[in-house]
């Protein structure tokens, strides 16, 4: 027996995580140590006699119920690579416009304004996109998102407000080229330049915005900085409050402000962003994200107290769903955590199909198909993430349409490190695509398997929560509370 | 009266079948889709004999007035609905909704242009708080014709059916649950009859006395009823949960016959045992026939979304499957949605049922 499987313990139990069955069992310590012999000696068949009577029960019942096949892929091939031609060209959900390369903030972590020629991001620059790709683009979207009856438009910068009266015309002939389909607008912006003008045209047309808030202005201003070195909260925060007015009862559903946590500063201090009476009133939702250094050339260096207090504040609200702490708030950041934990597709045990011989890891989407990020140039991108100065991301333009063999290549990312994705237990349950697996250079071995270290821990995570739900039911015996 | 039709979708290619025979005289001469619907028109054929396109304004300039189609379930079209019908008006042309307007916009339109048609079609069957009490069987032949999961469009195959019916020699009354079709004299029923406005306990009387009003208006021998819902619902988790407002038009109506509107993405036999069994027990019906449209799942959106979202990819790789489910299943009718033979079968079949 050499099952396809990762063993891990919590303070209390043993836990085996069956990546065929892609489900967590509870088993005790003999069965634990005898399963781990069997990662080490496959044929390990002896030692079944010293197990004890229950454990080979357990053992029986797990074999017949289909647990523990030693089954693996024998070949990388993503399911989408058959219809690929057919998703891309009929079944488009979103296209994202970058309708400007310019930004009027220097951001300090960010990879467009501190570029060197090491770096693996292009330079912010004052390339604008002209309405001719625009328009071009638009008329493919029409046909490449036939069979979506949603759709949506995004525009990305660069600052996208630098060139609003491309977004206007956009969105005019949108409107009217695509009547027959629902059009969701997006926007994402460092919320400087919007004037009533825009305000009102983006409340008239609904769009959803996301506008970068990351902490108080002692917080933010060090980070978002024009480029006479002076902040850019005020303007920032003071926008968000007149867009929020202006959408009114849509405020909610339509606004939310995306903070970047620098863990160069001070945790405590950002959260102090939240007890403006406008957050506390939960206006706009809030989605936090820590900065990643992954395309900066100077990896940012954490204080010493960032993680301390950032895992302190997860701690205390995990207390408060336990119902130990009650009257304590609990501030958005830790939120998150809360609400995935809470997340029933995180842990519920379901009904998985088994892994086929040839499958995929989890990681990429099919490439433009969720998303398609067409640049300044018109050049096709699998998202506005990806290094725009790799070829092997360049997946067609708006004049050729896709060029299919390079999405399949994106689509089939796992095919870089096909041996070492055939044996990973984190198969089901990867984020590597062709963002993430990508140096300065394109698309780079060595660096996927740096980010696979990142996505098994992640995931060594992800299995520690799932333990913590079923011993909060059987361990601790505690209700949650939110 | 020369109309155009907007928003033509392939939906409506019956309509276009029997475009000289509607009812008030009218004919359709063009069809007018939106530019984003067009690369799903799969009846090119039809749309060949008449003027189409999705030029709005030179498709309408040379007719008398515009027929705006039932699109009620797409809210989002609604302003380029009234829009196009303002400036139809304005071009001293007439109008006809099969869609749900507004009350106060058909007000203003017709305001605002007296010397203009402004008509509406749309859940115009009247019932009365005498009609919505009591509830007496109904005595014609009752046939429904309802698809799996919501938005299979089985509107060809009700046409064809209650075709197949009159020819036979038979009083026919069809009910659509698209209101474009009371254009071939179809019925639709009364408007928010299923919504939230109609009291849930009277929901089944009510729709038992629009059907009684209706078989003593007609004297039809056979109705044809369109279920204006899907039997199930779709979910990624409890995949049999049923259609509430499929519950309520069987506890009005007994049917005789019933014809499931089905897709290729369920195709083994084993899984129309499993739904004769759901059918049968929760909405006492018989599964009579099932008639096929070429459409798969996109299961990933499906699942995302937890609403069924059709796609035709991986059609071609299900015909085997479907060719051998039409083998398999013996004692009942398993045809394409738009084969006329197999709505001849399906009368025959009812017909040989009841007598």
């Amino acid at each position: 027996m050499n099952p396809y499987i990762h063993l891990f313990r919590s303070p209390n139990r043993c836990y085996v995580y069956d990546v065929n069955k892609d489900s967590v069992l509870t088993v005790s310590d003999s069965l634990y140590a005898y399963l781990e012999a069997c990662k080490d000696v496959p044929d390990n068949t002896d030692s079944i006699e010293e197990l004890g009577h229950e454990d080979r029960e357990a053992l029986r019942s797990m074999l017949e119920a289909g647990y523990l096949s030693d089954h693996r892929v024998e070949r990388i091939e993503h399911f989408h690579s058959s219809d690929l031609d057919f998703q891309l060209h009929n079944r488009i959900n979103e296209m994202v416009l970058q309708v400007t390369q310019a930004c009027n903030l220097v951001c300090s972590y960010c990879p467009f304004a501190n570029k060197t020629d090491d770096a693996y991001q292009r330079n912010h620059s004052s390339k604008r996109m002209t309405w001719e790709t625009a328009k071009k683009s638009i008329d493919l979207f029409v046909d490449y998102s036939a069979e979506m009856e949603e759709v949506g438009i995004g525009f990305y910068g660069g600052e996208p407000f630098l060139n609003f009266g491309l977004i206007r015309q956009v969105v005019t002939y949108a409107d009217q080229v695509m009547v027959g389909k629902k059009i969701t607008y997006s926007l994402t912006t460092n919320g400087t330049m919007l004037t009533d003008e825009i305000i009102a045209f983006l409340a008239e047309h609904n769009f959803k915005m996301m506008v970068s808030i990351d902490g108080p202005a002692s917080i933010h201003d060090i980070n978002r900085r024009k480029a006479d070195g002076s902040g850019s909260y005020h303007q920032a925060v003071s926008s968000l409050k007149k867009l929020s007015a202006a959408f009114g009862e849509r405020s909610y559903e339509r606004l939310m402000i995306n903070t970047v946590v620098n863990p160069e500063t001070d945790f405590d201090e950002v959260l102090h962003l939240f007890d403006d009476p406008f957050f506390l009133a939960k206006k706009v939702r809030i989605a936090v994200t820590l900065a990643s250094d992954d395309k900066l050339e100077k990896p940012l260096e954490s204080r010493d107290d960032f993680f301390e207090k950032f895992n302190y504040n997860r701690f205390v609200s995990m207390m408060k769903l336990l119902g130990v702490l009650k009257d304590i708030e609990i501030d958005p950041i830790s939120e998150q955590f809360i609400l995935l934990l809470l997340d029933k597709t995180t842990w519920d045990d379901k009904e998985t199909p088994l892994l086929g011989s040839v499958s995929a890891p989890a990681g990429p989407c099919i490439p433009g198909q969720r998303k398609l990020f067409v640049n300044a140039d018109g050049i096709f991108y699998p998202c506005e993430r990806v290094n725009e100065l790799s070829e092997d991301v360049q997946m067609g333009n708006v004049t050729d349409g896709f060029d299919l063999k390079k999405a399949d290549r994106i689509l089939n990312i796992a095919q870089l490190t096909e041996n070492e994705c055939k044996k990973c237990y984190a198969f089901r349950h990867c984020s590597i695509c062709a963002v993430t697996a990508s140096d300065g250079n394109g698309f780079s071995v060595a660096q996927k398997l740096r980010r696979c270290i990142k996505v098994k821990s992640k995931f060594n995570n992800t299995l520690r929560l799932i333990a913590l739900k079923k011993e909060i039911d059987t361990v601790y015996k505690r209700n949650l509370i939110l | 009266m020369k109309c155009a039709v907007y928003p033509y979708s392939d939906v409506l290619y019956p309509l276009l079948e029997h475009r000289h025979e509607l009812t008030d005289g009218i004919s359709i001469e063009a069809a007018v889709y939106p530019r984003a619907w067009r690369k799903l028109l799969l009846h090119e054929k039809v749309l060949e004999q008449i003027t189409s396109g999705f030029d709005f304004e030179a498709l309408t300039a040379d007719v008398e007035c515009v027929i705006f189609a039932d699109v009620t379930d797409r809210e989002y079209m609604y302003a380029d609905i009234l829009a196009k019908a303002e400036y139809t008006l304005s071009a001293g042309k007439n109008v006809i909704f099969c869609t749900k307007m507004q009350e106060h916009d058909i007000t203003e339109l017709r305001s605002k242009y007296p010397d203009r048609s402004v008509t509406v079609k749309y859940g115009t069957a009247g019932r009365t708080a005498e009609q919505i009490y009591g509830h007496e069987d109904i005595r014609c032949a009752a046939v429904g014709i309802a698809p799996l999961y919501r938005g299979l469009d089985e509107a060809a195959s009700v046409v064809g059916i209650h075709e197949a019916f009159r020819r036979k020699g038979l009083r026919t009354a069809a009910v659509s649950s698209n209101a474009t079709f009371s254009l071939l004299g179809f019925y639709h029923f009364p408007i928010d009859i299923f919504s939230g406005q109609t009291d849930p306990e009277q929901q089944a009387g009510a729709l038992n006395a629009f059907f009684r009003v209706l078989e003593r208006s007609t004297h039809c021998d056979v109705m044809i009823v369109q279920f204006p819902d899907g039997m199930m619902k779709f979910m990624d988790e409890a995949n049999d949960a049923y259609g509430v407002k499929a519950f309520m038009l069987t506890r009005a109506v007994a049917f005789d016959y019933f014809v499931l509107s089905s897709f290729l993405e369920i195709i083994r036999p084993e899984a129309y045992e499993r739904i004769r069994s759901i059918v049968g027990k929760r909405f006492n019906l018989s599964l009579d026939a099932c008639l096929f449209q070429p459409l798969t799942a996109d299961r990933e959106y499906s699942r995302e979304y937890q609403r069924i979202l059709y796609t035709r990819n991986r059609v071609p790789d299900c015909l085997e499957d479907y060719e051998a489910l039409k083998l398999a299943m013996k004692d009942m009718i398993v045809a394409d949605y738009d084969d006329a033979a197999a709505y001849e079968r399906i009368a025959d079949a009812c017909i040989k049922k009841l007598t």
